[in-house]
């Protein structure tokens, strides 16, 4: 035993944060919660009180000059975590506006704890206490007064062994010369980033004493069911390392001549990048690949980011759709973040038990993005495709581009890395007809065909060739019929 | 003689008494809560609805605090017919309680009131919901 005191660590109910702060949060800890105005502070702080509290863990609220507590009770109570059942017996507000209007800290400092002693909190919160700050007196004196305050404060409710949250508007840079984040032994920075037009939501852990928290910004949602932090790590796979699958099952992508080359169909639970020009055919692929999972009984989740759900054209896909075997999800919002996305995507297959996944397609889902995720669409790409291949879907996402022939390429951005499969279908102009043709790139795991086949877009569907082209160079731009073999 | 006009007249401050009561109840458990300057807020603008017709009942926007208020309730209702005064209670502390509904819920009102008698339920010692 080594007789070290150990750090009880307290879940805040803030799904994410606990990730954030190693663990959770420290038991009599004195955390500041800082942000401007509207970055979610009186939501969060709301969120992990009611979360901990209970008869036996009872949290103090008290309000001071920021948010009147009639509008604080009216809006926070829209809230799913806000439990009318606990108010009252378990969580009690107190307002402080009236003592600190006479300007005495110390007077505070006892209203405080004559309300502490009264209610025996095991959480205490003072929501604003930047309103408190300021009504400091100028000057040398102001300061030490605070800093007197601040200290009293932190030492008191540590020895009342309650789990102190101070919420004050800081930036960072208020932060940093504020005698505040001297005494705290956390601090918790929300913020709300404009970048064209766009708003994302950032929480940072600047400070967390005794534990190792993850640095960095993270992007966090204020949903009905209150704040919701995603913290930058990929999906965690646990298994990846540990199984070998030597002859993977393999599904039907819709297309028989497609699953010919890849000799037997999609490998399960891989994403197949389909990448190629405006009109090649990469939507009715998706289509079809959709539909072949409805015809055995598969869901599927079609995320589109090009047309308008009313604007679908293709009479297979609405049918699945009125049918209930594909989930269509498309945003409306210009500032979407990839949080945003996958939850979409996590709700819709854990809602309908789809197998498969089509994306459609990635060339356009920047249109949609916020800018920050738009710069790094890889990043963006490669936690989608974590997301799906955690959950063991098959996905087949496209991706276009200008055509540039003979310039050759597999995708945008280097995305073809990223993907366990890539079907690369591009134009050529043959005897005076713009002719389609296709070809399996790569499939992780698995042997493949090389061929480059020609395909025609049909009634019936994508019928492609059985045997590989008959012209060379066709990737150069300038085909040549390749001579028969005597 | 008939009896009843043995029985002595109540004065004029011992009807408003336990009028006053729940207010008081009612001030203890909101002015914590929401501050002196949310309860005299709502406590004004409820009785500013109700005095048109009550000449008697006085309004000052100057009472600032819930203490100046409810001596001035209570010296009003005191002054009043004691029907019409116990009438006007009733309907300034209904009009206090569904203002404070409509801006927080009914649930949470009731939630809040509980103990003050003041949603009509019968009020509880209030050391007992302490620890």
């Amino acid at each position: 035993m080594s007789g070290k005191v150990t750090l009880e660590k307290l879940s805040t109910g803030v799904p994410g944060l606990d990730v954030l702060l190693g663990g959770g949060l420290t038991e009599f800890s004195f955390t500041l919660i800082a942000g401007a105005p509207g970055s979610g502070k009186t939501t969060l702080a709301h969120q992990i009180m009611f979360a901990l509290a209970s008869e036996q863990r009872r949290a103090l609220f008290f309000t001071v000059l920021g948010e009147p507590p009639l509008k604080m009770l009216r809006y926070q109570q829209q809230f799913s975590f806000f439990d009318m059942d606990k108010v009252g017996p378990a969580v009690r507000y107190v307002n402080l506006a009236d003592d600190l209007r006479a300007g005495d800290f110390s007077g505070v400092l006892e209203r405080i704890m004559r309300e502490v002693e009264d209610f025996g909190p095991s959480l205490v919160f003072v929501d604003s206490f930047r309103s408190v700050v300021q009504t400091a007196r100028s000057g040398n004196e102001g300061l030490w007064d605070l800093q007197h305050f601040i200290q009293e404060l932190g030492s008191r409710m540590a020895t009342w062994q309650a789990t102190t949250f101070l919420i004050g508007e800081y930036s960072q840079a208020d932060v940093e010369a504020n005698p505040i984040i001297t005494v705290a032994d956390g601090m918790i920075a929300l913020s709300h980033n404009l970048d064209e037009d766009a708003v994302v939501r950032k929480i940072r852990i600047i400070k967390m004493r005794g534990q190792a928290h993850m640095a960095g910004a993270h992007t966090l949602r204020i949903t009905d069911d209150g704040i919701r932090v995603y913290p930058r790590l990929l999906t965690p796979q646990p298994d990846a390392y540990l199984t070998i699958a030597a002859d993977p099952a393999r599904i039907p992508t819709g297309v028989a001549g497609l699953d010919d080359m890849l000799h037997g169909g999609l490998p399960l639970g891989h994403t197949m990048l389909v990448s190629g020009p405006t009109g090649i055919g990469k939507t009715i692929l998706g289509t079809r690949f959709l539909q072949a999972g409805a015809e055995q009984g598969e869901k599927g989740v079609a995320v589109f980011f090009e047309k308008h759900t009313a604007r679908l054209h293709n009479a297979e896909l609405v049918k699945m759709v009125q049918g209930g075997q594909v989930t269509v999800l498309q945003s409306l919002s210009l500032s979407l973040t990839v949080e945003e996305l996958l939850d979409q995507l996590t709700e819709a297959i854990d809602r309908t038990g789809a197998t498969r996944v089509v994306i459609d397609s990635l060339s356009e889902i920047g249109l949609y993005l916020a800018p920050e995720f738009r710069y790094d669409l890889r990043v963006a790409v490669l936690r989608t495709l974590s997301l799906l291949a955690r959950r063991g879907v098959t996905a087949l996402i496209t991706v276009g581009y200008e055509d540039n022939t003979p310039n050759w390429r597999f995708s945008i951005d280097n995305l073809c890395f990223l993907a366990d499969a890539v079907l690369s279908m591009r134009f050529a102009e043959i005897e005076g007809h713009i002719c389609k043709f296709m070809t399996v790139v790569k499939v992780r795991g698995t042997d493949h065909s090389n061929e480059l086949r020609e395909y025609r877009i049909t009634d019936k569907g994508i019928e492609v060739d059985p045997h590989a082209t008959e012209l060379d160079a066709l990737m150069s731009g300038f085909p040549t019929r390749r001579p028969p073999h005597n | 003689m008939d009896k009843d006009e043995n029985r002595a007249q109540p004065a004029p401050a011992d009807h408003a008494a336990p009028l006053i009561r729940p207010w008081s109840r009612l001030g203890r458990q909101l002015v914590p809560l929401i501050g002196e300057g949310g309860f005299v807020a709502l406590f004004t603008r409820s009785a500013r609805l109700l005095a048109p017709p009550r000449a008697w009942l006085s309004v000052d926007a100057t009472r600032r605090t819930s203490t100046l208020l409810l001596t001035a309730l209570e010296q009003d209702l005191a002054a009043a017919d004691p029907q019409e005064a116990a009438a006007t209670h009733d309907e300034l502390m209904g009009l206090f309680v569904r203002q404070l509904g409509t801006l927080i819920g009914p649930a949470l009102t009731a939630r809040l009131l509980s103990e003050t008698g003041a949603d009509g339920t019968p009020q509880k010692n209030q050391e007992e919901h302490k620890q």
